[in-house]
Parts: C-alpha cells; sequence; structure tokens
C-alpha cells in the first residue's frame, strides 16, 4: 500500500534529507487565546500555568517546570526540559487526560509513530523520541528534538529575505524549495501524509536545512484500517477540492491533494512569497483558490500583481509549465497535477540554468527587468551583430 | 503623498495583507520621568519582538503619534522592521491636544487605507492605541466621533488605555466604543501591554482576513488593572 503510494505521488525515487540537530521551537500560528470583541474582563484570566513531573521509561523523573512551557495546543503543553537543551517534551493537558477517548487515540497514534523507525531516526523531524509516563505508568506524552529556524515565512517576501537571509538570492531558496520536497517525499515513502502544510510547521535555517514540526498532526498509516489524521489545516494551502467541498476533510488526504498542496507552497518559495491564485487587486489567497482563476495563463481572465511579472518571466519555461498543469489543468482534474518528480527534476534544472546564467537577473530574489522573449531576443541580434 | 513618498513607506513586493497599527500616544509633561522612560522602554521591545517574528514583521505597518504640548507623527506608517531600525524618541512635554491628535489619526488611517486599496493591497482592519494619563485641553467631542463609529462597526481594533490615577476615564469612555471600553494600565506595566499587542498582531498576522474576527487575544492579567477603573459617573 505504501509502495503505491509514492508511487502515485513522486513516481520516481526519493532521496533522504540530513541535518543537524534541531533547537528552538515555532510556536504554532493558531495558539490562541478570547474573542476580539470580548470585554476587558473576559480576557482577564488567572494564569493557570503548572509545573509536571513525568518519567522517562525507565521510571526515572523529568521535571517540567511552569517557566518552561515554550507551547500550548489543542491537545498538549510543550516544555523545554533544563538538562538538556537539544529535547522538548509534550505533555497531554489536563483535558486531554480527563477524555479516555482521546486518550486512547493519543497512545495509538503515539504507538504508530514510533514504530515509524526511519522517521524517529530522521534528524530533521520532530517526531516522538520515546514516550514519558505519569506515575502510574501510562503514556502522557513525548520526548522530541527541538527544532531550530525560521519558519517559511522568512522566505515570504523580498525584504524579509533580505533581513533574515542576509546574502541570500534564488539559488538558496529554490534550494530550500527542494529540501521542503524532499522532507515531503521521505515523509511519503513510509506512508505519512502532510495534513496541514501551515508554513509555520516548516523551519529553515541559515544553511538551508529544512526541519518539520507538528509532526503528529501527519497522516500516519495504521495497518489495517484508516491513518490517524487531524483535521487542522491551513486553507490557502488546501487542495480546492477540499476547499469547495469540506465534507472531504474527514477523509484521508491522496497524494493529489499533497501534490497541489506542496506546490502552492513551493511556488510560494520560488515566487518570493507571491501565491499562485493572487491576482491584481488583491483579494484573500484561499478565496481567490476557490474560484480556480489563475493568473499564470491569460485565459484566467485574471492577471498577476505587477511587481511579480518579473520574477515570473526568469523561470524556466518547463517549470512554469509544471506549475500551470498543477493549479490551471489540475485544479478541477487531480490526475492532471504532475508528479513530485517532475517538479523536483525541474527545480534542480532551474537551479543549474540559475548557476550558469551571466545574467543577475535570473538568480535574484527581485529580479531588475523582465527576462526578454525570443521576439526581443531576435531583435537585439539583429540591432547588435 | 506622493509617488516616491509611496514607494518608500509601502513595500509592493511584500504579498502579505498588511495591518495598520496606530498609536496615539500622550506624551504631555505629567507623562515625564518614569512614565515616558517606561514608555519608551516598552515601544522598543515591542518594535523588536514584532520585527523579529516573520509572520508579523510581514503584515504589521506602523505609525505612532504623540500628543504633548503639540501633535507628531513621529514615525509615519512604515513596515514594524524599518521603524525598529530607527525607534521614535519620546519626550513629554506640554499639555493634552488629544482631539487634534484624534483628527490627524483618522486622517493618516484613511489615507493608508486608500493606498491599500490602490496598490490592490489587503489588509486587516486597523488598530488604534489610544494612551493617555490625563485629559484633553481641546476640543475632542467632534474629533472622536470618526474612529468610534468605525469601532463600533467593527472596523477598526480601538484599545483605549488610561495611565495612572489622573487618567479621565469618562472622557475615554465618550471616545471610546461602549464595547470593550476603555481600560487602565496597571501601574506602569507598558512592557506588559506591548508584549501583549505583540502576541495579539502575531495572531491577526497568522489568520487570513477573514478569519480576523474569530481569532482570539491572550490574558491581559499582567497589564490590565480592571478593579482600578474609576466607576462612570451618571
Amino acid at each position: 500500500m505504501i509502495s503505491s503510494l509514492l508511487q502515485s505521488l513522486f513516481g520516481g525515487g526519493a532521496r533522504t534529507l540530513g541535518g543537524a540537530l534541531p533547537v528552538v521551537s515555532a510556536r504554532h500560528p493558531h495558539q490562541r487565546a478570547a474573542d476580539t470583541g470580548a470585554g476587558w474582563a473576559a480576557l482577564a484570566r488567572p494564569t493557570v500555568r503548572h509545573g509536571v513531573t513525568v518519567y522517562d521509561p525507565k521510571g526515572i523523573p523529568l521535571v517540567l517546570k511552569k517557566d518552561d512551557e515554550v507551547a500550548r495546543g489543542g491537545e498538549g503543553i510543550v516544555y523545554r526540559y533544563a538538562k538538556n537543551a537539544n529535547i522538548l517534551i509534550k505533555v497531554c493537558k489536563q483535558e486531554t487526560l480527563a477524555d479516555p477517548e482521546k486518550m486512547l487515540v493519543f497512545r495509538s497514534r503515539l504507538a504508530a509513530m514510533s514504530a515509524l523507525e526511519d522517521c524517529r531516526k530522521a534528524a530533521f523531524l520532530a517526531w516522538p523520541l520515546m514516550p514519558v509516563m505519569d506515575s502510574r505508568g501510562q503514556a502522557i506524552g513525548f520526548v522530541m528534538r527541538r527544532s531550530k529556524g525560521r519558519t517559511l515565512r522568512a522566505l515570504f517576501a523580498p525584504m524579509q529575505v533580505q533581513r533574515f537571509f542576509p546574502g541570500w538570492n534564488r539559488i538558496n531558496v529554490a534550494q530550500v524549495a527542494l529540501n521542503v520536497l524532499d522532507a515531503v517525499r521521505m515523509l511519503a515513502r513510509h506512508g505519512v501524509l502532510v495534513n496541514d502544510f501551515n508554513p509555520g510547521n516548516f523551519l529553515v535555517d541559515k544553511t538551508g536545512t529544512v526541519r518539520l514540526i507538528d509532526c503528529d498532526s501527519f497522516q500516519i498509516p495504521v495497518a489495517g484500517r484508516e491513518p490517524f489524521m487531524t483535521r487542522t489545516f491551513t486553507p490557502e494551502f488546501c487542495a480546492p477540492e477540499l476547499l469547495l467541498h469540506p465534507e472531504n476533510f474527514s477523509r484521508p488526504r491522496t497524494p493529489e491533494q499533497v501534490r497541489f498542496s506542496l506546490a502552492v507552497v513551493i511556488y510560494m518559495l520560488l515566487m518570493s512569497g507571491l501565491h499562485p491564485y493572487a491576482r491584481c487587486g488583491g483579494g484573500d489567497p484561499a478565496e481567490n483558490l476557490q474560484s480556480g482563476k489563475c493568473p499564470l495563463v491569460k485565459a484566467s481572465g485574471v492577471r498577476m500583481p505587477v511587481s511579480w511579472y518579473k520574477s515570473v518571466s526568469w523561470l524556466t519555461p518547463q517549470l512554469r509549465d509544471c506549475f500551470v498543469r498543477m493549479f490551471v489543468d489540475g485544479f478541477a482534474q487531480p490526475a492532471q497535477r504532475p508528479l513530485l518528480g517532475e517538479l523536483h527534476t525541474e527545480i534542480e534544472n532551474f537551479i543549474v540554468v540559475m548557476r550558469t546564467s551571466k545574467n543577475t537577473n535570473q538568480r535574484a530574489i527581485l529580479p531588475t527587468a523582465a527576462k526578454r522573449g525570443k521576439h526581443h531576443e531576435r531583435l537585439r541580434r539583429r540591432n547588435h551583430p | 503623498m506622493n509617488d516616491y513618498a509611496e514607494e518608500t513607506t509601502l513595500d509592493v513586493t511584500n504579498p502579505a495583507p498588511r495591518c495598520p497599527v496606530l498609536l496615539l500616544l500622550d506624551v504631555s509633561g505629567s507623562m515625564s520621568g518614569a512614565p515616558v522612560q517606561e514608555h519608551r522602554e516598552g515601544l522598543k521591545q515591542f518594535l523588536h519582538e514584532t520585527s523579529d517574528d516573520e509572520t508579523a514583521s510581514m503584515s504589521v505597518e506602523l505609525e505612532v503619534i504623540t500628543f504633548g504640548g503639540e501633535v507628531n507623527i513621529v514615525s509615519p506608517f512604515a513596515p514594524v522592521s524599518t521603524i525598529n531600525d530607527n525607534p521614535p524618541a519620546l519626550s513629554a512635554n506640554g499639555d493634552t491636544p488629544m482631539g487634534e491628535a484624534l483628527i490627524l489619526a483618522d486622517k493618516e488611517l484613511k489615507e493608508r487605507r486608500r493606498l491599500y486599496k490602490n496598490k490592490g493591497i489587503s489588509s486587516y482592519k486597523p488598530w488604534v492605541v489610544l494612551m493617555t494619563d490625563g485629559c484633553p485641553n481641546d476640543d475632542w467631542q467632534r474629533p472622536a466621533e470618526s474612529m468610534k463609529a468605525l469601532a463600533e462597526q467593527k472596523k477598526l481594533q480601538y484599545i483605549g488605555i488610561g495611565i495612572g490615577d489622573d487618567a479621565d476615564f469618562d472622557t475615554l469612555r465618550e471616545i471610546m466604543p461602549q464595547h470593550p471600553g476603555p481600560v487602565k494600565l496597571k501601574g506602569l506595566c507598558f512592557k506588559e501591554f506591548f508584549s501583549w499587542l505583540t502576541d495579539s498582531l502575531k495572531s491577526v498576522s497568522a489568520s487570513s482576513v477573514p478569519e480576523q474576527d474569530n481569532i482570539r487575544l491572550g490574558n491581559v492579567s499582567s497589564w490590565a488593572d480592571l478593579a482600578g477603573i474609576p466607576v462612570e459617573e451618571n
């Protein structure tokens, strides 16, 4: 089943992604606390932050202080561990602990994730490394690697790249895109699909190494039954068949949906944050996406925001065609979406073109001129033989 | 505003929706000493932390208007990271021309939103933070109407903060929408307030524009003195 899933997702083979040990975890953007319209009294709550003591599988206590809390999600609280800066420990919240059904899901998913040894060993994943227990020996959390880096949003505007990654050009960003692709391919080799392509869940450091956090939100395979999955999603990165038919969110993600979502992330990386459905006049990316009108083709009737024409013009025709088949042909026909293996090859070719070009605009994050078309090139040669 | 100025304060190569934030700060003579010093430190911390967040730094555009003796735009609208490179100097002086400041704030917000619209840039609803330790000594009733109406229509996130025991909450209640109304700062907890503001703006910028009204703001216990707000006079 896994091999057929892989084949349908990527076609060709995949390679693994290496990387150094992670260090800082990003806060999940969906962690929020009382409505904007609520009165001040509703927003003033006593601060409830508890420390907790958990036990490793050998029964050794791990004391987690309340000040060590780094993030709080729907299911658990993530703590740093004072005695080891390279790990984080997620512990289920009281509400989760009090719900036997939720704990059954948590423990079953933890077991399924722990069984995937290659994922556990992969340094780029904040994967559960070992369970932590309560005083009765019941699993109530897990230890994971602590990840270091900026979220992909740090690459989503030319000014951001300049500030967070000084000296980077489009080659560096394309290499990050390849690393993101490789990370997702490696997971899929083990039947694991990324449910939520939130750029906040992908961290990148100054070496271009990509690390994935919030791994327990992934779709985890289980032999003989439906995979574990969460309903978390970020609308602007969702395949149209999910956004237009929300009932599909309760079904396992398909390889075609993953291809589409990943391609949105990669396009945005290569285009300095421009969403593939962004159009002249603005609008919400998720709403634009649902319309299906992608400005990569004239027939869509919408135009790309002016500043990005130059960036698009320097993509190779093959890479651009790949995106057209993904976002235009593949909008309503998921089977038309190119395999990620093809996308990988075209990004590699794009990197080669950028490396060998004498024109600095070819590898500029913000090109100062658009690439001349064949017509202009013929004119130039005729006038300046 | 001429084309050159637009290009220098609005990064059209940034595809993120913008969240205009306007700080309307009382720097009248009564704020001199520790209050203005704490205020300055809190603002610096806000600029640093918001700039360091890769999501908020793409969306938050800040303008700082001060009123103390005269009304000044000490930092015109610009990406928060740009202002962080050159933070405004706050110094306390003079009386409290809050009405004039409200007129300027309303005009600046409208111009900024018009600029976003002209450039096809999506935006979140603006945030205005009004901080004062006294009462206005100019005409404020009419100037307050426009932004109050916008806030009542939920087109503006309006936060009014009274500093110290001399803050005129009766006037603030007239200036602000009834809900959530003004709130009193706990002591000189400017840093705690600005930390909360940073977290709030991170949440806003991590949400989509249609989702912005559903986001949930964090706990205000660290900086809001709810028990200290004087009871409304009848």
